[in-house]
């Protein structure tokens, strides 16, 4: 009995570390290729690197996957980071569009949130009924009636159409909310009898405690929306303004010797973000009782 | 529904009030009234003769100390102490030496650098207690402090707390439902069932003299026994003919002139267990049933005319399961309650 519970739990075992394996294959294949140089991509991928043009097959038939690099080269990162001011202008256009809409939808869902908290009039719930059911419509969906608006209000091709939408968030005010209602009402009368007035209250004695829940926030508006394509792609006709997430899928096209060195650098800045409050976005969504859908 | 109705009180400084009741009764709302966490739908408050109705809480000259002691979980004990001051701009200097003295008071210089969660239910008890004082308020309020705390700590924290209202000298207005809290703490408790004062009274009095039967069987541990009777009277005098048997029949050395109106009529007897005593042979006897012995006294639960009565004896009782006992009641303990209406008739 013993035996068979062994050999059950080792299969499983085996039979996850293959999926593990397999799910970490692209990740590994970027980054270690990401190292290697352009000859040693031309070897292992064909024609691919050299002498492609636009019309010709992107896959090479005789394309050879290989991990290891027989030397490591940096001349990929080297490319990316000093030769190709391109890449540096679009990670600015993504840093500039990124940042206030993560900031802003912090902002704004920590006070829509506190509103809901404390206001329990009906009227709330039912707003606060109306978030929700706009949380579980697609992004898509919104997209047209975006455009719209971007359009009716002049901002169409300008960095706001994106950063407006992007900063009232349902998803965030409807996390915020649940963990929110964890607070003990005892404590904000605490904060009342010791003299806190509303924004006191909401400044120094719910939003510390809200502090898991604003990190989860932050890590995903923040993953939401550096990896977004539909919003610039509808909403911004310059190129020039598009960032590096619609630029990358330009790159594995063009120049796929520097596709692997930009995919390295683009996923350091969620990556970091993403180590640094892993235990809060756990414990953020865990507590607020939600999963992103 | 009314939470609270009617009520008529008035708390002179540095009283020491408790306000006591079952579970629902409406004493921590009308607490809540008092710190201006719940609006008052008709009447008056004044605290040291102004009105305080429309005034909110932080300038009714208050400190609440909660149930839940309700310290902010991201601060350290002196930040939790210093908030409230800080919220009233006081100057650094003053805020630390409030706290620093107030921490010693209560013995928690130690904490002050804790947070709540690396302290225990008497440490953060203790935080609740010393962010009240710090703001030196005219009344305290403490709603049920010691109810989340193990039975011994209780007990010693019981007696701190009467400590600290001396040394203090301010109102305390004090919720539990802990009617041994209430006896042994207040200079006055407020007795209430379903939103409505029942009794105001010393402890003394509430326990001598209740004014219905709920106050009766509420002070009091073992609680009041009740049993049911009849008034009557004969050549000798008045007495009471127990329900059940009318060989029980105990005599009353009272003047029951006012109870004339009461002849004959049912009423509620009730006598507390330390009143009862056993003797070698009376009217009245009983049955044991089960013998609680607690080294320094004993309870006795007996069957007695249908009803189970507790009787307290003092020391060691050595009486049998199941035997017969013969009982006698101290004549002026005696309490009478009316039927219907449950007041007090003597």
């Amino acid at each position: 009995m013993k035996q068979k519970r062994l050999i059950s739990r080792n299969f499983i075992t085996g039979l996850t570390c293959l999926f593990a394996v397999l799910f970490l294959l692209p990740t590994v294949l970027t980054v270690t290729n990401s190292f290697m140089s352009p000859g040693e991509l031309a070897a292992n991928y064909g024609t691919v690197f050299e002498g492609l043009s636009s019309k010709e097959t992107y896959i090479a038939k005789d394309v050879n996957l290989k991990f290891i690099p027989d030397m490591v080269s940096f001349k990929q990162y080297f490319t990316v980071l000093f030769q190709s001011p391109d890449y540096l202008f679009k990670f600015w256009n993504s840093v500039i569009l990124v940042i206030p809409i993560v900031f802003g939808q912090v902002a704004m869902a920590s006070l829509a949130a506190y509103t809901f908290f404390r206001c329990k009039g009906r009227s709330f719930q039912v707003l606060f009924f109306v978030y929700i059911t706009l949380m579980l419509m697609p992004y898509q969906v919104m997209l047209v009636p975006n455009y719209l608006v971007a359009d009716w209000t002049g901002l169409l091709n300008t960095r706001w159409s994106i950063i407006f939408p992007g900063i009232f968030a349902p998803f965030s005010v409807f996390l915020l909310t649940k963990f929110m209602r964890r607070i003990p009402e005892a404590l904000i009368e605490a904060a009342k009898i010791d003299g806190a007035n509303e924004w006191k209250i909401f400044t120094r004695i719910c939003l510390p405690q809200c502090r898991s829940a604003l990190y989860s926030i932050t890590i995903l508006a923040f993953i939401d929306y550096w990896n977004m394509v539909e919003q610039p792609l509808i909403l911004l006709s310059d190129v020039a303004k598009y960032p590096l997430s619609v630029y990358l899928s330009t790159i594995n096209t063009d120049e796929i010797g520097l596709a692997f060195a930009v995919a390295v650098v683009y996923l350091i800045p969620p990556l970091l973000l993403f180590l640094h409050g892993e235990e809060y976005l756990v414990e953020g969504i865990t507590h607020s009782g939600s999963v992103k859908g | 529904m009314i939470a609270v109705n009617d009520v008529d009180l008035e708390i002179t400084d540095k009283e020491f009030i408790v306000l006591v009741g079952p579970s629902g009764c409406g004493k921590s709302t009308l607490l809540r009234c008092i710190a201006g966490l719940e609006d008052i739908t008709a009447g008056e408050l004044y605290i040291a003769d102004r009105l305080v109705n429309h005034v909110p809480p932080k300038d009714r000259d208050i400190a609440m100390v909660f149930q839940s002691y309700a310290l902010y979980p991201h601060m350290t004990a002196y930040r939790n102490m210093a908030f409230g001051l800080e919220n009233r701009k006081l100057p650094k200097e003053e805020i630390k030496s409030r706290v620093m003295e107030a921490a010693k008071i209560l013995d928690i210089e130690s904490l002050l650098e804790r947070k709540p969660k690396a302290m225990s239910g008497g440490q953060r008890q203790r935080v609740a207690l010393g962010r009240a004082m710090v703001r030196e308020p005219a009344v305290f309020l403490l709603d049920e402090p010691l109810s989340n705390l193990d039975a011994k700590l209780r007990t010693s924290m019981r007696t701190e707390l009467i400590k600290l209202h001396k040394r203090l000298a301010t109102t305390f207005i004090y919720v539990t439902h802990d009617q041994i809290e209430a006896m042994t703490m207040g200079d006055r408790i407020v007795v209430m069932k379903d939103g409505v004062v029942q009794q105001i009274g010393t402890p003394q009095q509430l326990y001598d003299h209740p004014c219905n039967r709920f106050v009766a069987g509420f002070i009091g541990t073992p609680q009041m026994n009740f049993l049911d009777a009849i008034i009557r009277k004969d050549q000798q005098g008045w007495y009471l003919e127990l329900i059940g048997n009318k060989q029980h029949s105990i005599r009353l050395d009272k003047s029951l002139k006012e109870l004339n109106k009461y002849l004959d009529c049912p009423v509620t007897l009730g006598i507390r267990p330390e009143h009862i005593s056993l003797v070698a042979d009376s009217e009245i006897s009983a049955q044991v049933d089960v013998l609680e012995n607690l080294g320094s006294e004993s309870f006795l639960y007996l069957n007695c005319v249908d009803s189970q009565i507790v009787v307290k004896t003092s020391g060691a009782c050595k009486v049998a399961p199941e035997a017969c006992v013969s009982l006698e009641f101290q004549r002026s303990k005696i309490h009478l309650f009316e039927k219907e209406t449950e007041t007090a008739l003597i």
